[in-house]
């Protein structure tokens, strides 16, 4: 009885603060308009009538624009040359067409200025002097080339096209930016933002809504939260950014990303790739400079690397395929596959096994708790350092290769057959062995586990898959894996 | 018991959807929520008593039955 009092108590008094906020609504003046016209998510709501009144001034080549605006859209074109056209439309909420005349009557437009020419109107004064009212004013400008304009908005989109530069600060709405001639810097609270045909430098704020820039000539600065970010054919890019997936193609320049929260993928990049994030996943294709990725609790994977390569993950796989460069892999609690790494490198994991299918160069892998299987691209002549605890480590020896080896397996067991490969046991799992007149060091170490050494068998597959991008698990791999046992 | 047990989820259910669909319209500037709730709260008094009265009813035909 005294938990349905309780509630009943609860009830009332969430009841009476219903009530106690909705006469405070009504009295004291969040209500704007008469009929129930009042402000919902930053738009007026009821009955409205519309209202159109244009202006017209004369502006030279050169001239900046500026233009201060709130509860109203915002669209600026090109129009005739020598003169600026400015279209106010004005919705007014009212319950009738005579009073929302009476107010539209009262409502203009002010332009001042020459040479830094500022638009706005005079609502902010009719507001102070009607809080009953509620209204708002589209602008609608028609500039000719070679202006720069300055955007300052809330509660409206913005449009902007065909400007020599554009500089545009909106909340709680959307802003489109097209074909400037410099500079773009666009800031949004709210709403998203879609950039294209920008030949300067882009300069980005974005919160709470998504970011598209497309065809930007110049170098681009983003700084994005809580939003997807998509960049296409842009120049070089830094930016930041949390909460959100970052999609980039055809980076004419570097690419440099911070992210939390933030899954990144980048195909095309035409420089060096920076990548970190966390959380998410990290994918690079067909970076033509030196990739440094990464993540926490993700996967990284990367493929079509023209330089060096340095990947840093936990709590999931690196999956590598073509790199050209050296590589150097840091992973905990993860594994890596790779292939084709045409200049070795370092690799060092834990908890998940590494595979490496074709590699050149010297190459240390540093593995614990898990499988290491390496298998080179062509006749093994650098150096090779191979460890692991508690797993195996296989090697795959192709034709021709050269190698003074030296193979421990402490508390495991060693399985060496490769033709020509003469072989001295020694005490404790241990065996040292000449191939093709020695030269370079061949390390294999296993702890608790064992070392197993045997002839390649066929060439390391390109990992071309369908879409040219990924590696991932082959079958076929471990089937000649297994051929190679028998 | 067990059966007035299955009304109280199946109300509280029931007032979740509600009490949703409610908050989801306001967002979607279909309903002004704060005038909605102001209008009808005190059906809530008048549902619940309703629900009292029916359990009420409902004890007395199961201690009838057991005689």
């Amino acid at each position: 009885m005294a938990r349905k009092i309780g509630l009943l108590f609860l009830i009332l008094v969430a009841g009476g603060a219903v009530d106690a906020a909705w006469i405070v609504r009504r009295e004291v003046g969040f209500n704007l308009g008469a009929s129930g016209c009042h402000v919902g998510s930053g738009r007026f709501r009821g009955p409205s009538y519309s209202f159109q009144s244009e202006e017209r001034r004369v502006v030279a080549a050169g001239d900046t624009i500026e233009l201060d605006n709130s509860h109203g859209d915002v669209n600026v074109t090109q129009g005739s040359a020598g003169e600026m056209r400015i279209v106010l439309r004005k919705v007014v909420y009212r319950s009738t067409e005579e009073e929302a005349r009476a107010l539209a009557e009262q409502l203009h437009l002010k332009v001042d200025g020459s040479g830094r020419v500022r638009v706005t109107t005079n609502r902010e004064e009719l507001e102070g002097a009607r809080p009953d009212a509620g209204f708002e004013t589209h602008l609608d400008l028609a500039l000719p080339a070679g202006l720069s304009v300055v955007v300052r908005n809330e509660h409206g989109s913005v449009g902007v096209a065909d400007v020599a530069a554009a500089r545009v600060d909106n909340s709680h709405s959307d802003v489109r930016v097209e074909r400037v001639a410099g500079a773009a810097e666009v800031s949004v609270q709210h709403g998203d933002v879609s950039v294209s045909g920008v030949r300067g430098a882009l300069t980005l704020t974005a919160r709470h809504g998504n970011v598209e820039a497309f065809d930007v000539e110049g170098p681009s600065t983003v700084d994005c939260q809580h939003g997807d970010v998509t960049m296409k054919r842009v120049h070089a890019v830094k930016l930041e950014a949390q909460h959100g997936s970052l999609h980039f193609e055809d980076v004419r320049g570097d690419l440099e990303v911070h992210g939390q929260h933030a899954e990144v993928d980048a195909d095309r990049v035409e420089g060096a790739a920076a990548i970190e994030t966390t959380l998410q996943d990290v994918t690079v294709r067909h970076v033509t400079g030196q990739a440094r990725l990464a993540t926490q609790h993700g996967h990284i994977s990367a493929s079509d690397v023209g330089g060096s390569l340095q990947a840093t993950g936990s709590f999931d796989d690196v999956t590598l395929a073509r790199v050209a460069g050296p590589v150097e892999v840091t992973v905990t609690h993860g594994g890596v596959r790779a292939r084709l790494l045409q200049k070795g490198g370092r690799i060092t994991a834990s908890g998940g096994d590494v595979k490496v299918d074709g590699f050149g160069g010297p190459l240390e892998v540093q593995n614990e708790r898990a499988d290491v299987e390496l298998r080179p691209e062509s006749a093994l002549r650098e150096a090779l350092i191979a460890r692991t605890t508690f797993g195996e480590v296989r090697v795959q020896v192709p034709a021709g290769s050269q190698m003074k080896l030296d193979a421990a397996s402490p508390g495991g067991e060693l399985d060496i057959d490769v033709p020509g490969l003469s072989l001295t046991r020694g005490e404790g799992e241990r065996a040292t062995g000449v191939l093709g007149g020695g030269g370079n060091e061949v390390h294999l170490f296993a702890d608790h586990g064992r070392v197993r050494v045997s002839p390649a068998l066929g060439k390391a597959d390109a990992g071309n898959d369908r879409d040219g991008d990924q590696t991932g698990d082959d079958e076929s791999d471990d089937d000649g894996n297994d051929s190679s046992e028998t | 018991m067990r059966v007035l047990a299955n009304l109280e989820a199946l109300v509280l259910g029931v007032a979740l959807i509600v009490v949703g669909l409610l908050w989801m319209m306001a967002n979607l500037n279909r309903l002004d929520l704060l005038e909605t709730l102001h209008r009808w709260w005190p059906a809530i008094l008048v549902f619940w008593g309703a629900l009292e009265v029916a359990a009420a009813l409902a004890r007395r035909q199961v201690r009838g039955g057991t005689r």
